[in-house]
């Protein structure tokens, strides 16, 4: 068996296997570098072939040919190298690079213009030598002093080599690409020094070059395939990592589901709204249906769009937590509440998103309504309860303007009849009758407000009015028990927030109770203390009284239903009272007086703190 | 020359040479015995 066809075949084969391989990874990954590597190994291959072929030729004149056309595939390693150290390392100095192709190309231009070929001036013949126990030739003749240029491009490349592996060392993170780069440059110091040695006839050897540059073909295809193998290794990270999303996802789809709650993801830079299935499939949107602001606000009760904009808006520019409950309108139309919280997040980007979670809260918030509706029927009827008390009183409140009215008209129609009326006191008489007319208009109208059963109205009030119209209400009562009323309400107080027609009851059952404490008092110890002022940045209104107080056990007990001290009450004012108050935001509480008596207040939010 | 040699060489150059890649490839990830089976195949 030939060892040299063994040994010459099997480096040749295994640099096109290592060609064909990265010739597919290059058409695959379109790198410039796979590309580099198969084509230095198809030249590495081809050059194998003509040094197998020359050792075996016993004819001088083959020997010259293969000799000139050996020269091509070298050229061909050269500039690959080059350019693979360019595009794959990143580094090397290009002047050294370029230096070093040019100097392979002069070599190769002058191989093609000189005879025999470039390295020899003169080939007499082939000399038959022993080789691993076979036969082969080698080339006989006069060598030329061209081959000294030959060496110096080769060194030209060993410089441009060793000064990029120095280069990537340096940079930590091309180490590994560095060690590489030390090999390839080993190997071509080796086909340098082996090839000169040779041809100057110092060794014995054939050609075997496409030995050594097997060698560096392995090393760029090594350096190569670490790269390939860290890519798989990545994708195969990818996709467990992408398994355990799924399946956490999942998991947390299942959490979600159990809990009624939908995540839902919003991305301020794209305006693109995510929802988790249950509230896509709430609100109508398709699985894989991409939501838009427009999209998503179209869901919403067009009642609660633009509180719902401005809040998240809000969130976002003031990166703070967003809080909120609106109404989303259903895909078969029905009316569903969302009780929606997330916060302000900088995505992988920078950008700013908006992240959390939504629960259907319809049935809590239609529990709360008629809890509120039931709120408003009681605090109706207590006011209705109230008013049928006072009727008595108000009933002589609206007769007085009546009676006025009445005798005022009778005067006029004396004056007329008698001699056609003194046109002066015809119009104080219509004076008089508009007056009554209006203060009787102004007790039906205070009576109306108090009956009016409808929704709250939180609003802007003047608190010193509205507790001075309920005195108003009231002046036929207080009168009638002779009360005398001590009332400090200062019309420079803040605005406070409420519902007008409520802070009126509130007022009217508290001077009412304050008037039923004092039944028994003589007299001159019927006094009521009626007074509004500015409290712990809210308002606070105190009604007080002269009556026998309250003990330490009816003051745990005062404000509970169906407690009462009245011999015929029902026990349901304060206890409404003190649901108005908390309604509003505000406190409601008593205390005894220390020289006697008792005050009630109650505080309420002023305007603005209620902004704030 | 015998084409006979030079056929078996490459034949077992290819062979060598995947062999190489693939333990290479092995050593880096053990786990991939997949990569183990085919080198034992190529030895036989």
């Amino acid at each position: 068996m030939s060892w040299p066809t063994v040994v010459w075949a099997m480096g040749a084969s295994a640099c096109l296997t290592l060609s064909a391989i990265h010739l597919v990874i290059g058409l695959r990954r379109l790198t410039p570098a796979n590309f580099l590597v198969f084509a230095t190994g198809l030249a590495v291959a081809t050059l194998a072939g003509f040094e197998l072929v020359l050792m075996k030729s016993p004819v001088p004149e083959e020997h010259a040919r293969l000799l000139r056309w050996v020269h091509v595939p070298i050229a061909v390693i050269v500039i690959c190298l080059v350019l693979f150290v360019w595009t794959h390392v990143w580094s090397g100095r290009r002047w050294l690079g370029w230096m070093a192709i040019g100097g392979r190309a002069l070599c190769l231009v002058l191989n093609f213009l000189v005879q025999p070929n470039f390295n020899y001036s003169r080939i007499s013949g082939a000399r038959p030598v022993r080789f691993f126990g076979e036969t082969i030739f080698l080339t006989v003749g006069t060598v030329s002093p061209r081959g000294l240029l030959g060496l110096l491009s080769s060194f030209l490349l060993i410089a441009f080599l060793a000064d990029a592996t120095r280069a990537a060392w340096r940079r930590r993170e091309r180490r590994p690409t560095a060690l590489v780069g030390a090999s390839i440059t080993v190997f071509m110091t080796f086909v340098a020094v082996l090839t000169f040695f040779t041809i100057q006839g110092v060794l014995t050897l054939p050609f075997m070059i496409s030995l050594c540059y097997l060698g560096v073909v392995a090393a760029m295809g090594y350096e190569l395939g670490f790269d390939v193998v860290r890519v798989s290794q990545l994708g195969e990270e990818l996709k467990a990592s992408e398994v355990a999303r799924r399946e956490s996802e999942k998991r947390m789809s299942l959490a979600a589901a159990a809990a009624g709650v939908e995540f839902w993801h919003f991305d301020a830079s794209t305006g693109e709204y995510w929802i988790s299935e249950k509230g896509r499939s709430l609100r109508g949107f398709g699985r894989e249906e991409r939501i838009d602001a427009q999209h998503f606000f179209d869901s919403v009760h067009p009642e609660d769009r633009e509180p719902l904009r401005a809040a998240l808006e809000s969130a976002i520019r003031k990166e703070e937590p967003f809080e909120g409950e609106y109404r989303v309108v259903g895909a078969g139309g029905e009316t569903v509440w969302v009780a929606s919280r997330g916060s302000v997040e900088a995505g992988p980007d920078g950008r700013r998103q908006l992240r959390g979670t939504s629960a259907d809260v319809t049935r809590r918030k239609v529990a709360e309504l008629e809890v509120v509706r039931n709120r408003l029927e009681l605090a109706h009827l207590s006011r209705v309860t109230l008013l049928g008390e006072l009727s008595g009183s108000l009933a002589h409140e609206i007769n007085q303007p009546l009676a006025a009215i009445l005798s005022n008209a009778q005067a006029g129609q004396q004056l007329l009849s008698r001699d056609g009326g003194n046109s002066e006191e015809i119009r104080e008489i219509f004076a008089d009758i508009v007056a009554a007319d209006m203060r009787a208009s102004e007790v039906i109208r205070g009576l109306r407000a108090l009956l009016k059963k409808g929704e709250v109205e939180l609003k802007p009030l003047r608190i010193s009015e509205v507790v001075q119209d309920a005195l108003d209400l009231l002046r036929s009562d207080l009168l009638y028990r002779r009360v005398n009323v001590f009332a400090q309400l200062p019309r420079d107080l803040p605005a406070a927030i409420g519902d007008r027609t409520q802070i009126q009851q509130v007022v009217v059952n508290l001077v009412t109770n304050a008037c039923d404490a004092m039944d028994g008092n003589e007299d001159r110890e019927r006094w009521l203390s009626v007074r509004a002022a500015a409290h712990e940045g809210g308002l606070l209104v105190a009604v007080g009284d002269r009556g026998p107080g309250f003990s330490a056990e009816e003051s745990e007990r005062l404000f509970d239903p169906f407690f009462t001290t009245k011999p015929h009450g029902l026990g349901l004012g304060l206890a409404v009272c003190r649901t108005i108050v908390s309604a509003h935001g505000g406190r409601l509480w008593a205390m005894n007086n220390p020289a006697g008596g008792a005050t009630f207040q109650f505080t309420l939010r002023a305007q603005r703190a209620a902004n704030e | 020359m015998s084409w006979i040699t030079v056929a078996w060489s490459v034949a077992i150059g290819i062979c060598m040479t995947l062999t190489v890649i693939h333990l290479s490839v092995f050593t880096e990830r053990r786990s991939r015995v997949a990569n183990n089976a085919e080198t034992e195949a190529v030895f036989g």
